[in-house]
């Protein structure tokens, strides 16, 4: 009882978000499917597969792709993802093109051919591009539909976009993930607490690998950072996997409490005998980027580029340029949530305590 | 029959409400442990949601731009009973996304209870909020069968117990003996809700300790099934022990050998994969289940203590009304005078019984409000709302004797308890913070009003000093029973129907009041003893109160003896609830510290008072003793070992030091020369209610700090016992003179 008040109410109104998308699905005005082309740097790698997952669970989601097309049981691999999406369109609000476009694999200028064509018979509304050459590549060839890159390393120095909050162009629209390497930084150190860190990089790298970012890391958190520096031409080289052991080995590491692998240092051919020596050491083996040098023998690679979500996310920004909103003022930022593999026997080896509330957010444990 | 009630309608009344209460209170008992046991479950399951939007906070993602944030929380409710509702809030505390597709919409209060969990990010500073509402009306579902069963029960066990006493009064049983049998039903009906929801108070244990162990189950086998062997995850032990802790309803939480014998009361739970041979094992906590089943039998005592009180208070009813019908009524007679310290006593248990079944509900409600006034935020409107009483109170009284002169005794209950009615009506239907806040100070007017009858009637209704003695006796404990009653009752309603309610029920209380001032206050009588203790003095009330205090005699009593008593009396309001809060100990240890509190300081000080009085003749004697016994219930708080024990004795000890200390302080201020010569009964009176406020407001900042510092709870004490032995030496100087 409450006076004469009326019944006491809890009153719940949600803010917008500063992503709020229309995820109605909706056709085109004379009842036709939009058609959809979906590019790719060929041979396709696993984010590329996340990333079109990523992309057809949304649309799916939303109600774009019908109950028919049945996404699951799929064998991890990008073509046999892509032929489950196209097998069975009928009746969708969207349409995917019957082929992925792959460049450098098919000729370049074929398919630039063919895009034309098809938007010139207006067979293709948008395109869904993965990676910065596709990108690169859609933006020259200046089509007059939107299209949509959904993973770049860093799109706005790469010129697909002129910044996260202006594409300069109404027609295009690119994911920008901000410092994913400076966050990933600070994740290993807030669960390895380190204070001194040893970090292989190649000096060419500094933009993709992220090096820069690692740098102003450690300055903030106030880590010691020990680098060992390599040139890219060096780290072609047949002997670089061998010198680099050595090198590793001849490092006093006595007091290092951790070591940053970053990218184009440790792969898939090094990583065995580098982590071997790594965890005799006792200290953890930390990757840059890449979960199958997680699978090789390295303790962990924390990733902060959530390509799942990506396309996710590239399916909201799809329903709303349907909608007839315009590419470039959807909002291009994105930050991930982390994604963790480890390998469990470099960490018993490595003396690393795998408590509880890690092994709860770790995606993927290796042996 | 009609006979019967005629004689014992109040005690009916009484004992019908005794039987209500317990029925209500018992249904409240098990609805809130039910609520206590659903909060600590989604505590427990909601700490994987939020370490999930903590990490993902710290590796940079902002809730405002929470992309995938309703999946998230959607995943979380599913591990939550039916029908809850999570919602995300930023800190600003508007809502960010939640489990319901809806992006607006309303909840009844009265349906869903809430679960507030902070957000915090690695530097600890507030990120958000996560609420979760739980629905209340599963759980009343739940309970519906036992409600049934215990109104049918106690219907009947009333029914019994009027028959027996109807019984026992056609076979001319004493009074006594009928109100044992009324007590006698009421403890029947508490054995008998007891045993009734006993096995609720057992479900609800199950369930809460079953959702929380397949929590934790799944979230071990969730990391199982990623390929990791159970020896594998590090601090599982401790990881077990926390949600263990989490939740009272579990005894044990461990990994166990399938083939090891299970304990009592013991069930297990599989684990994934190669672990088949370990199990995960829980089991119910019987000790917690007894503690509050135990809770509840105490509720139910203390209750009937209560109504016990209220009987026995209203006891000397039956002998007002006959008084009130004889002819000596309103003449000037010792009976008339007795009947005046009792029309005092039960008048000051009816007006602070009122009083205190409201005070602190304004605040509540406007928190429940969450509405601020005037630029003020909720908070500080809420504490505003009881502050604001206290000060209209106090600046009401200062004011007294002006209007007390104006409008006389009868007037003055007229409209002070017409104020009250109004200002209390006006905080029952009221949604308005302002208007709460503008009518709980009129309220704190009237209730200045009231105390100025309350002096007026000691003061002008005596014909010798032991008359003013036993009015003003009457006066103390009539306020202590009101606030034993007054603070009992005013929970057991704001829990039932709502934290407003005690408003009407407090403007209802006022119409019972001034109908009984009305009826059995002799204010012809009153009135005419008034004009001729007509105040003959000479300068007005500001240049005789300059007077009279700046003179030392008055200071001392004030130092010594009004200043230590006061602030005594504060310790059972103060310095005892932060002792059990802090010691943790369960609420109900408050209930019966409270209430040995006030049944000391009402039956025991008055007996033991009069046995002091005859033993060493000298008030002064008494109130060293009062100060001294009041040190030691306040030394005794620091004994580190029989806790409850304690302070349940200091509890009591504090109740005599009420109950004793206060008639003598006020005997000895009113004989105070200073005091006789330089003001007149009632406005010493007002003097003596104004500095009692003055203390009673600064000892809480005191008191919280001897609760903190052992230093400051000892030298308080020393400070008591320094004034007893200058009292000594006042003691020695008027044996010599």
């Amino acid at each position: 009882m409450s006076g004469c008040a009326q019944k006491d109410l809890i009153e719940v109104k949600l803010i917008r978000q500063e992503h709020d998308f229309d995820i109605t699905p909706c056709k085109k005005p004379s009842g036709e499917p939009y058609r959809i082309g979906f590019m790719d740097l060929g041979p396709p790698i696993e984010s590329s597969y996340l990333c079109l997952k990523g992309l057809a669970e949304g649309l799916k989601e939303m109600g774009y792709l019908g109950e028919q097309t049945d996404l699951s049981g799929s064998s991890e691999d990008f073509f046999d993802y892509y032929e489950r999406i196209v097998r069975n369109q009928e009746g969708n609000a969207v349409i995917f093109d019957d082929e992925p476009y792959m460049i450098d694999v098919e000729g370049n200028d074929e398919i630039a051919e063919k895009l034309k064509k098809k938007v010139e018979n207006g067979e293709l509304d948008v395109i869904v591009a993965t990676g910065t050459d596709p990108g690169l590549f859609l933006k020259e060839l200046d089509l007059p539909i939107p299209f949509l890159v959904c993973l770049a390393t860093d799109p706005v120095a790469a010129g697909i976009i002129d910044s996260a909050e202006d594409t300069g162009d109404d027609d295009i629209w690119a994911l920008v993930e901000k410092n994913p390497y400076k966050r990933q930084f600070e994740g290993y150190q807030s669960m390895f607490e380190f204070k001194n860190i040893g970090m292989a990089c190649i000096d060419e790298f500094d933009v993709i690998a992220g090096n820069t970012e690692y740098r102003d890391a450690a300055k903030k958190l106030d880590v010691n950072l020990h680098e060992m520096i390599y040139r890219e031409e060096d780290s072609y080289k047949d002997d670089f996997d061998e010198k680099f052991l050595l090198d590793l080995e001849n490092t006093n590491m006595q007091d290092f409490d951790a070591f940053l692998f970053c990218y184009g240092t440790m792969d898939d051919d090094n990583v065995h005998s580098i982590s071997q020596l790594m965890s005799d050491r006792g200290i953890p083996s930390l990757v840059g980027d890449g979960d199958s040098i997680s699978k090789g023998g390295a303790l962990m690679c924390l990733s902060c580029f959530d390509y799942e979500g990506y396309g996710n996310y590239a399916a909201m920004v799809l329903s709303n340029v349907l909608h007839g909103k315009k590419a470039g003022d959807q909002p291009c930022l994105y930050q991930s949530s982390p994604h963790i593999v480890m390998n469990m026997a470099t960490a018993k080896k490595t003396g690393f305590n795998t408590r509880i509330r890690l092994l709860r957010s770790v995606d993927h444990i290796y042996r | 029959m009609r006979g019967f009630f005629r004689k014992y309608y109040v005690l009916q009344f009484v004992s019908l409400f005794a039987a209500a209460g317990l029925c209500v209170l018992s249904y409240l008992t098990i609805l809130d442990y039910f609520k206590k046991n659903e909060e600590q479950f989604i505590t427990s399951c909601n700490d994987e949601v939020i370490e999930e939007i903590t990490t993902s906070l710290e590796y940079g993602k902002t809730l405002s731009n929470y992309y995938g944030i309703s999946d998230v929380l959607k995943r979380a409710a599913l591990l939550l009973n039916e029908g809850s509702i999570i919602i995300l809030a930023n800190k600003d505390d508007e809502a960010i996304a939640s489990t319901t597709e809806e992006t607006y919409f309303q909840l009844e209060r009265s349906d869903y209870g809430e679960v507030i969990q902070e957000i915090r990010n690695s530097e600890d500073g507030l990120e958000g909020y996560l609420k979760t509402f739980y629905s209340y009306i599963q759980i009343k579902e739940e309970l519906k069968d036992s409600l049934k069963k215990s109104i049918i029960g106690s219907m009947i066990v009333f029914l019994i117990m009027t028959i027996f006493c109807f019984v026992g009064y056609k076979r001319g049983a004493s009074d006594n003996r009928i109100i044992l049998l009324m007590i006698l039903g009421v403890i029947i009906q508490g054995i008998f809700l007891t045993v009734n929801y006993r096995p609720e108070f057992v479900k609800a244990a199950q369930k809460s300790a079953e959702g929380t162990a397949a929590y934790v189950n799944s979230t071990i086998n969730d990391i199982l099934k990623k390929g990791v062997v159970i020896e594998e995850i590090y601090d599982l032990d401790e990881y077990l022990e926390e949600k263990r802790q989490e939740n009272d309803s579990i005894a044990s939480l461990y990994i166990k050998d399938l083939d090891a014998e299970n304990g009592q009361n013991e069930y297990i739970l599989p684990l994934y994969g190669d672990n088949e041979k370990r199990t995960l094992a829980y089991s119910i906590s019987d000790g917690y289940i007894h503690r509050n089943v135990l809770d509840m039998a105490l509720t139910f005592i203390a209750t009937i203590v209560l109504a016990i009180i209220v009987m026995k208070e209203s006891m000397v009813l039956s002998e007002m009304i006959t008084f009130r019908r004889s002819r000596l009524f309103g003449l000037p007679s010792d009976e008339q005078y007795k009947q005046i310290a009792n029309a005092i006593r039960y008048g000051n248990f009816l007006s602070v019984t009122f009083d205190y079944m409201c005070l602190s509900f304004s605040a509540l409600q406007i928190k429940e409000w969450n509405q601020g006034a005037l630029g003020m935020s909720p908070i500080t409107a809420a504490a505003l709302s009881i502050s604001i009483c206290s000060i209209a109170d106090l600046l009401g009284m200062f004011f007294m004797p002006y209007i007390g002169k104006r409008l006389k005794g009868k007037k003055l209950a007229v409209t002070s308890s017409m104020v009250m009615i109004i200002a209390n009506f006006g905080c029952f239907f009221t949604t308005s913070t302002l208007i709460m806040i503008i009518m709980r100070f009129f309220a704190g007017v009237g209730t200045a009003g009231v105390k100025q009858v309350r002096n007026i009637v000691i003061s002008d209704g005596y014909s010798c000093e032991k008359e003013r003695s036993a009015n003003l006796t009457a006066n103390n404990n009539g306020v202590i029973g009101g606030l034993l009653c007054g603070m009992g009752f005013g929970g057991v309603i704001a829990g039932v129907f709502g934290y407003q309610t005690t408003f009407i029920a407090t403007a209802i209380g006022y119409l019972l009041y001034l109908i009984f001032e009305f009826f059995f206050m002799p204010w012809k009588l009153l009135s005419k003893s008034s004009n001729e203790k007509e105040n003959t003095l000479a300068d007005n009330f500001i240049i005789r109160l300059k007077k009279t205090i700046s003179s030392m005699k008055l200071l001392k009593t004030i130092f010594l003896i009004i200043i230590p008593q006061y602030f005594l009396l504060m310790v059972i309001v103060c310095l005892i609830p932060g002792r059990i809060q802090s010691l943790r100990l369960p609420g109900v240890v408050l209930t019966y510290a409270n209430l040995l509190n006030g049944v000391a300081g009402l039956y025991l000080g008055e007996h033991i008072y009069k046995i002091l009085q005859n033993k060493f003749k000298s008030d002064i004697a008494i109130q060293m003793l009062v100060l001294v016994t009041g040190a030691v219930s306040m030394m005794i708080l620091n004994v580190p070992f029989f806790m409850t024990a304690i302070i349940i004795l200091s509890s009591i000890l504090a109740g005599l030091v009420d109950g004793i200390g206060t008639p003598v302080s006020m005997d000895i201020y009113m004989g105070n020369i200073s005091i006789i010569e330089g003001l007149d009964d009632t406005e010493s009176l007002v003097l003596y209610s104004v500095l009692g406020s003055a203390v009673m407001s600064a000892a809480p900042f005191i008191l919280e700090l001897c609760e903190k510092n052992a230093v400051w709870m000892y030298g308080s004490g020393i400070y008591l016992i320094v004034c007893a032995i200058l009292l000594m030496k006042k003691s020695r100087r008027k044996k010599v003179q």
